[in-house]
């Protein structure tokens, strides 16, 4: 039944196309705010999105990879997104992946009042952002090894690297936390 | 599909973080356990209420776009359709083809299409007499449809109906003869041979002769056109001077017995006044 809404919102049926974005809405948005770190933006962003994808949704070969191919055009559009954010502000342009890499807590309910079980989240604010993309397409998002291969245009050896990257990484983070704590 | 992944993916990072040492295996473990409680979490991020309405802002721009663009498809497509119509037109109708010249800037299409210009501008100049007679036997008609004439050629448009309805008709002889039934003098006949006869399925047959008038040629008047047809006969490319065919020409098997006339008057005032004479000292 999905696969015929698909088919359908490739020949061109916007009825069709607007279910499949309802469907993905709200995985969508969490990809983008966790990216954009910003509610505003990730909603441009959804909007560009839902625009570019209706646009070039006829050229779409497989139905089945509707899903991988909508997030890879957020990922774009995102990618893009930064790019515009930080031409705007050039002078300040050290200062806003700093500021940026504070997870705003408020987006995560109880996140503030739960600290200890917050800081496996904020120490994946501390990762660079392909591996904390990866992180959280594999484990939050269920995403495999190669729908995020497609989605970040990547071959799946480098993913695999990323992975095991952001494992010791994340590590590490953690382990400074535990020192902290004592 | 994804578990198996999912396992198998831990299986490696485990051998991997093995070669480091067991501490870290057993690290990686609660790592990727924590990310999996955390995914809860992760999930329950509030949607804002917007968020629909963004879709929807995207989705209209998107149909808007779509319906330009596929505007923008169909008229180029329609461009393309009149552009070949204009050079089929052109082409095939040398009237068009006349009304388009006059027009600034389309004479120069036009004339790269059109490779005739000699009889393009004939009909232009108004050279072209329609004359219109025909005459009928044995259920063929043959009509002198119009002659363009100058000082030194003559050109006579025929049509010949075939209401027989087999076989091909073609000339076997061709005579000019002038008011008093002379024929005239020192002119040669060139009939283009009609190589695709009946077109029209309709057993007419359309094409013309070529009069070539000497410097000594007196132009009558009137001019009598005698023919004589035959049917499937095989017939001379260039037919010769009328007198030599008067005579000697053996009669085709299969040539009809009747004679077809037609009398064409001749304006001579048409061309009057178009000859300059420069005078080379």
């Amino acid at each position: 039944m999905n696969t015929q809404t698909i088919v359908s919102a490739i020949r061109g049926d916007a009825e069709a196309f607007n279910e499949l974005m309802n469907l993905h809405k709200k995985q969508l948005y969490r990809i983008a705010v966790r990216y954009l770190k910003s509610e505003q933006d990730a909603l441009e962003a959804i909007q560009e999105t839902t625009f570019r994808a209706y646009r070039s949704v006829n050229k779409l070969k497989e139905p089945e990879y509707f899903q991988t191919w909508l997030i890879r055009i957020l990922i774009n559009t995102c990618n893009d997104e930064l790019k515009h954010l930080r031409v705007q502000t050039p002078l300040s342009g050290e200062a806003n992946p700093k500021k940026s890499i504070v997870f705003d807590d408020s987006l995560v309910p109880g996140g503030s009042a739960d600290l200890q079980r917050l800081d496996i989240l904020s120490a994946l604010d501390y990762l660079e952002l392909k591996y904390r993309q990866v992180i959280e397409l594999k484990y939050f998002e269920d995403l495999t090894i190669r729908e995020i291969a497609i989605i970040l245009e990547r071959p799946e050896g480098t993913i695999k690297t990323w992975l095991n990257q952001s494992y010791r990484q994340l590590r590490e983070h953690l382990r400074e936390r535990g020192d902290s704590r004592v | 599909m994804s578990e198996r992944e999912k396992s198998d993916e831990r299986k490696i990072n485990i051998e991997q973080a093995k070669d480091i040492s067991e501490l870290d295996a057993v690290d990686e473990m609660e790592l990727i356990n924590e990310l999996f409680q955390a995914k809860s979490r992760s999930l329950d991020m509030p949607i804002p209420n917007e968020l629909n309405d963004y879709i929807q802002k995207g989705l209209a721009k998107g149909i808007k776009v779509g319906k330009t663009r596929r505007l923008r498809k169909w008229s180029t497509l329609v461009a393309c359709c009149l552009l070949a119509v204009f050079i089929t037109v052109v082409r095939v109708s040398p009237v068009v083809a006349a009304v388009l010249h006059q027009i600034p800037g389309l004479g120069y299409i036009v004339e790269l299409i059109n490779y005739d210009k000699g009889l393009q501008s004939s009909v232009k100049n108004d050279f072209i007499q329609p004359i219109g007679v025909s005459d009928e036997h044995e259920n063929v008609v043959f009509t002198v449809d119009g002659i363009i004439m100058d000082e030194s050629s003559l050109v006579i448009f025929y049509t010949v109906e075939n209401k027989r309805g087999h076989g091909k008709v073609d000339f076997s002889e061709v005579q000019l003869l002038d008011e008093v039934g002379e024929p005239v003098r020192d002119v040669s006949i060139s009939s283009y041979s009609s190589e695709s006869p009946d077109k029209g399925g309709d057993g007419k047959v359309q094409s013309q002769f070529n009069v070539n008038f000497d410097d000594h040629t007196v132009i009558p008047n009137r001019l009598f056109l005698k023919v004589k047809l035959g049917e499937n006969g095989k017939l001379p490319e260039i037919i010769k001077p009328s007198e030599e065919i008067q005579d000697n020409h053996p009669a085709l098997p299969t040539q009809l017995s009747s004679t077809w006339e037609v009398t064409i008057p001749m304006d001579k005032n048409k061309f009057a006044g178009m000859k300059t004479v420069y005078e080379v000292n």
